[in-house]
């Protein structure tokens, strides 16, 4: 079997790294966090880049890493923030996050999402994943997934009109 | 995908590239960036900061024998803390069903923002934070490890299992079972099982000469609205392993959320979500429905609270014969956290009364035989932290829950602190003992009922382990508190008189949880605990163990301490304790996937496995014997 090494690693990264921070950010919408995520990820991927068999599966492969990093990086956070307020807790997540000021009101129709709808989407728009890969991920159905994505389309489109 | 949304996708896309990624992540800097991270010595404290004022590290041992104990005599206070309730109510006719979702649909929609709070952003993981429970005080040392459970005597699905010489495996496409002969220590694949029309396999189990698979179906979309009779369960008989014969597929509704195997018994446990309601006629939309039959309205039940926009189906089935279902119930619920004993099923749901402080549903199903009854239900307060924080006795249900103290009021949506409160309910659910107000501002992270005792760690600077004597479920008693710096996050029994605790260790000053921490506790003398060793791993600083139970394996006859953890790299370790010297790392290997990482043993050799990558090891010397990919 034909596997990669690390040396092919850094040839790989290039084409990723730009879309795994921009995932990074829209699910943990705070850079330091996305920073962070996207360093673990790398890491967990660089080790392990023999067991990967294809260069094709690359980008794929390394998104289910940092969609998992994420994921678990909320838990975590949300775990943290169990005692704090429904007030303290909004105005933590709408500080630490900022977009260029322009594009402020696709910032504020993100907000609108929620952590499923936000994942589902990022990784949709940055990690490449078509409906029924996203499903595999969440181990749920594709027809599920494509209206949960329509759904939350609709809400932020309701809100960029 | 719509016109529309693709432009939106687009948009979203673009307006990314204007952010600038940070200089750490660039391609130029990643490569050296990678080399310090592996040396780096310390890395900067950020991980799971802990608000906590004060220093820690106070070792001291607490006796707290004669905290003032509510007992039943005391008619009141026991009420308040919790709310009988009437029997498990079942739905009398599917008019009744609608009309409970029309109504939850309507305060979905004047809540949502609430609701979206509440409901915590979504399912809290399908693999749900459970445990095990062989004590490893009896019996020989087993040939080769089983799943660690909730309870040793119920077992449970994963992605890895073992006869004793073949490991199955589910492939990282989700799609098969691979079946791996160990024979002599090499790795040969022998064949994957594939289940027509079945995609997404979840977890498996093996038992009896059978393979069990549990799987979402690929069904044809238009068969398959909104997850109607989505997922499957595919039985095998595996007596002759390169012949597996397809003994029988039962479908349900919903996607697959956990099960159990009990005797010759299955019970299968998925969720089913009613998105909207059209129709009072139009049952198909809004019913579940198992094997292609809508499920009768008596065996739906029904909550008193308003919050529920699933179900959770439950279906026996016998596995021996695999020919039908056995019993079927419907579940209306929130978000449930599932504990099974060998006699009952416990759904419990988190919610919040009208002081806004958590309280916790909790329906008890009698399961015999694969019938499926409701037998009692409760409202108490406070709320459970994972199943072990509840336990099944002698009839008994023991719980240990946080109680939060519910906003201020008015204004001020500050909380009071936080309280822990020890319960013990007889067999009606009806609160025969309770001890309350433990650890101010402290919450319950882990716990371990063990016969006639209790212990749980609750932490806020440091880590109080503390015991419970139960042995009179009218008067529990805290018998000891053992107060030391960090907290365990999972505790399991470790043989005779010792209790294993996996947690983190806190930095100096007591505010941060640095690095994930090995205790070994003496509970020789229950009153007296003691932490005899411990042992900090550098540089990880979180344990899959913290989330899910069935990613360790732990067994205190073989001397086996296996788990993975998570650092700059997703390690699995394998440690060993004595008595005297402590704790003894003798397995370090990187993985990618720490979730799904599985440990396994068979007579002398240890598998390491992470989806279709199979490693195996000499337990004598811990070295690399072969590797496999399926």
């Amino acid at each position: 079997m034909n596997r990669l090494d690390k040396q092919a690693f850094s040839g790989l990264y290039e084409t990723v790294y730009k879309d795994m921070y921009y995932f990074a950010l829209y699910m943990m919408k705070n850079p330091q966090d996305a920073e962070d995520a996207v360093s673990e990820a790398v890491m967990a991927a660089y080790q392990n880049i023999h067991k990967l068999n294809c260069a094709e599966a690359f980008r794929s492969w390394i998104f289910k890493i940092l969609s998992n990093t994420c994921k678990k990086k909320l838990i975590k956070r949300s775990r943290k923030e169990k005692h704090e307020t429904v007030r303290e807790l909004r105005e933590e997540e709408a500080s630490d996050w900022e977009f260029p000021q322009e594009n402020q009101d696709v910032r504020d129709a993100w907000e609108t999402l929620t952590e499923e709808e936000r994942h589902i989407v990022a990784l949709s728009v940055f990690g490449g994943y078509n409906s029924q890969e996203i499903g595999e991920l969440f181990q749920i159905n594709a027809n599920t997934v494509r209206s949960k994505r329509s759904r939350a389309l609709g809400k932020m489109k309701a809100l960029l009109q | 995908m719509e016109q529309q949304e693709r432009e939106l996708l687009e948009r979203l896309k673009q307006q990314a590239k204007e952010i600038e990624v940070p200089m750490s992540l660039r391609p130029g800097f990643m490569e050296t960036n990678l080399q310090k991270m592996i040396h780096q010595k310390k890395r900067r404290v950020k991980q799971i900061s802990i608000l906590a004022a004060g220093l820690a590290a106070v070792i001291g041992i607490v006796c707290l024998v004669g905290v003032p104990n509510r007992r039943l005599e005391d008619a009141n206070p026991v009420a308040e803390s919790i709310r009988e309730l009437s029997d498990v109510k079942m739905a009398e006719s599917y008019a009744d069903v609608y009309a409970y979702l029309k109504r939850q649909e309507k305060l979905d929609r004047n809540n949502s923002s609430i609701l979206e709070l509440f409901s915590g952003g979504g399912k809290k993981g399908s693999s749900m934070e459970m445990s095990v429970t062989s004590d490893g005080t009896n019996g020989n040392v087993d040939e080769f490890s089983q799943t660690n459970t909730r309870d040793s005597e119920v077992d449970e699905a994963d992605v890895a299992k073992t006869d004793g010489r073949y490991l199955y495996v589910v492939t990282d496409e989700g799609d098969g079972v691979g079946v791996v002969d160990t024979k002599g220590g090499k790795l040969q694949e022998i064949t994957t099982i594939k289940p027509e029309d079945c995609r997404g396999i979840s977890e498996i189990y093996v038992q009896n000469e059978r393979l069990i698979i549990l799987c979402r179906r690929s069904t044809d979309d238009k068969d398959n609205i909104e997850n109607r009779n989505a997922m499957a369960t595919v039985i095998y008989d595996i007596s002759e392993i390169d012949r597996p014969r397809l003994l029988n597929t039962f479908t349900q509704s919903g996607t697959y959320y956990t099960s159990r195997l009990y005797g010759d018994y299955l019970y299968v446990f998925s969720e089913f979500y009613v998105s909207t309601v059209q129709g009072k006629d139009n049952y198909e939309m809004y019913v579940p429905n198992v094997e292609g039959e809508i499920l009768p309205c008596n065996r739906i039940c029904i909550p008193d609270t308003d919050r529920a926009n699933r179900y959770t189906v439950i279906v026996s089935i016998n596995i021996k014969e695999a020919k039908e279902t056995k019993d079927e119930m419907a579940i209306l619920s929130d978000d449930s956290l599932c504990y099974v004993s060998t006699s009952h099923i416990y759904m419990c749901d988190s919610m919040y009364n009208d002081q806004g402080e958590k309280t916790t549903s909790i329906r008890k199903i009698s399961y015999q035989d694969g019938e499926l009854e409701g037998a009692a239900k409760a409202e108490v307060k406070g709320y459970l932290k994972d199943s072990f924080c509840l336990d099944e006795y002698k009839g008994y249900l023991r719980m240990v829950v946080t109680c939060s103290g519910g906003t201020k009021g008015g204004y001020d949506t500050t909380s009071n602190a936080n309280t822990n409160s020890i319960y013990v309910l007889d067999e009606n659910l009806k609160m025969t003992g309770e001890i309350s107000g433990l650890a101010e501002d402290e919450r319950v992270y882990s716990a371990r009922f063990m016969g006639d005792t209790g212990y749980f760690v609750t932490f806020r600077e440091t880590d109080p382990l503390f015991t419970v004597d139960l042995s009179n479920p009218k008067e529990p008693k805290i018998i000891g508190a053992l107060k030391i710096p960090g907290f365990s996050e999972y505790l399991h029994p470790y043989g005779d008189g010792l209790l294993l605790g996996i947690g983190m260790e806190v930095d100096e000053k007591g505010v941060v949880a640095s690095e994930v921490k090995l205790s070994m506790f003496d509970i020789s003398d229950p009153a007296d605990v003691k932490e005899i060793d411990k042992h900090v791993i550098e540089r990880a600083y979180y344990s899959t163990a913290f989330e899910n139970y069935k990613s360790v394996t732990i067994d205190a006859k073989r001397n086996m301490i296996g788990f993975s953890a998570q650092g700059a790299y997703q390690t699995y370790y394998l440690y060993e304790y004595e008595k005297g010297e402590g704790f003894t790392c003798n397995m370090e290997e990187g993985v990618t996937n720490d979730y799904n990482t599985r440990g396994i043993y068979i007579g002398d050799m240890f598998y390491l496995i992470t989806g279709s990558y199979i490693e195996s090891y000499s337990l004598e010397n811990y070295e690399r014997i072969d590797y496999i990919a399926i």
